[in-house]
């Protein structure tokens, strides 16, 4: 047996899956690899045979089957993050791409469907925390960028950048709470009033904006208030799609809601900072992705975002009384529960 | 494991063809008789669930003298293997013959 990194890899396999799996399944990929690294008489040949073996142990590990769940999932995270940093940058640092904004909203579609895919989120919860994490990792990414590209430097373009997409991420949050169908959160009417008075008080509290004077205030204040005002972009999602999300929960048993709460959400911010820059046209989702701040038309949309958004919440809290939200026992997705039309 | 239903898809059911037919295989072996239809990864996972559910059993391959390296493991379809596969057959000729 020789000690190179292939023995190194199976060593550190051994302490991680257990000895079961460790004898039936990891053994016998490393003793094909032994067999034709034996045979092999070429490098290309020997290369060949640790990719492959590579591939074996990464379908194996992918598949859910090294018996690590914890392990497979933070790896699995882990990848998506890494997958979505290089999208984010390939975005911003060239021309042949789509705006930033695009790779999140694909990204937020595409994730939780790979995430379920590799087996990385059972729960509602587990795939929250991890759509969460995939999310701070591109946003960083992306301010980061930001701030490090001299050319491209702007305080109020960063910090509106940050504040709009840690929104998202925050209300990408809320909304996946307000599904969890867990031991701690049943579909109770505490949840729904919870829900409601988390949107309206997000509503209040973007309200706050327009009484800080940003042309002035470039620190602390300017971020607060920015980030308020991108709160106030997601609990409008939040209120104009509870319907949607009601109709769509029931209809494709919750395993499809999870990626269009995610394409909604990002959706949602960008037609609200429109609306406030009155540039709601056919090009509208290709604009600037960061919000445009204008006192005045904050107070306008404000001022005009309270009826619809009253409103909308009265529809969305009728049709939620009528319809149930997937349930499913001990937090396991509706889509692994045994009777899908117990749903 | 025996008040569960005896379930057979369609890759354990290729993989007990292909033992039945040729006595013992290697892993690999199989992946390659199986013209794509297994992996190198997964076949492992299949063929643990296979002796799990006693459709297969297996065992290490002699000392060669003179090999390097981990040995291989052995796969061989059991009496029970057999019985499944035999059953399954059976099953699925008289539903395509029914559904003549």
């Amino acid at each position: 047996m020789s000690a190179g990194p292939d023995r190194r890899l199976y060593r550190a396999l051994a302490r991680l899956v257990d000895a079961s799996t460790f004898e039936h399944v990891i053994t016998p990929i490393f003793a094909d690899l032994d067999h034709e690294l034996h045979h092999a008489t070429r490098t290309v040949d020997r290369t060949s045979a640790c990719m492959r073996c590579l591939a074996a142990l990464a379908r194996v590990w992918l598949s859910g089957n090294l018996g690590s769940p914890l392990v497979q999932r933070v790896t699995v995270v882990f990848g998506i993050a890494v997958a979505g940093m290089v999208l984010v940058l390939w975005s911003v640092s060239t021309r042949h791409f789509s705006p930033p904004f695009l790779v999140f909203l694909g990204m937020a579609i595409v994730g939780p469907i790979l995430l379920r895919v590799c087996h990385a989120g059972r729960t509602y919860r587990q795939m929250f925390i991890n759509c969460v994490i995939v999310s701070l990792v591109m946003v960083i990414t992306l301010v980061t960028y930001y701030s490090a590209s001299a050319r491209e430097f702007s305080l109020e373009r960063t910090l509106g950048a940050f504040a709009v997409l840690s929104a998202w991420a925050t209300a990408m949050c809320t909304i996946l709470a307000l599904f969890v169908s867990d031991r701690s959160t049943r579909n109770t009417l505490g949840a729904r009033v919870g829900s409601a008075l988390l949107a309206g008080t997000l509503v209040w509290l973007a309200c706050l904006v327009p009484s800080i004077d940003r042309q002035d205030v470039f620190e602390t204040r300017l971020f607060v208030g920015l980030w308020l005002q991108a709160l106030m972009f997601a609990s409008f999602a939040l209120v104009f799609h509870i319907p949607l999300l009601f109709a769509a929960s029931r209809a494709l048993h919750g395993r499809w809601t999870l990626a269009l709460v995610g394409g909604i959400l990002c959706i949602s911010p960008m037609l609200a900072q429109d609306y406030l820059a009155g540039e709601f046209g056919p090009d509208w989702f290709f604009g600037e992705y960061a919000p445009k701040t204008s006192a005045e038309g904050l107070a306008r949309f404000a001022r005009d975002a309270w009826p619809y958004c009253l409103s909308t919440a009265a529809v969305g809290w009728s049709f939620g009384r009528s319809v149930k939200i997937p349930h499913a026992p001990d937090g396991v997705l509706p889509h692994d529960a045994a009777d899908p039309r117990s749903l | 494991m025996a008040d569960e239903p005896i379930t057979l898809p369609p890759k354990e059911r290729l993989i007990l063809e292909l033992l039945v037919g040729a006595g013992t295989m290697f892993g690999l072996q199989l992946v390659d008789a199986s013209q794509g239809r297994l992996k190198r990864g997964t076949v492992y996972v299949t063929l643990k669930r296979m002796e799990t559910k006693g459709l297969v059993e297996s065992k290490q391959e002699a000392p060669v003298p003179g090999a390097i390296g981990l040995p291989r493991r052995l796969y061989e379809p059991t009496a029970h293997g057999k019985r499944v596969l035999a059953a399954w057959a059976t099953l699925a000729r008289e539903l395509a013959w029914d559904a003549r």
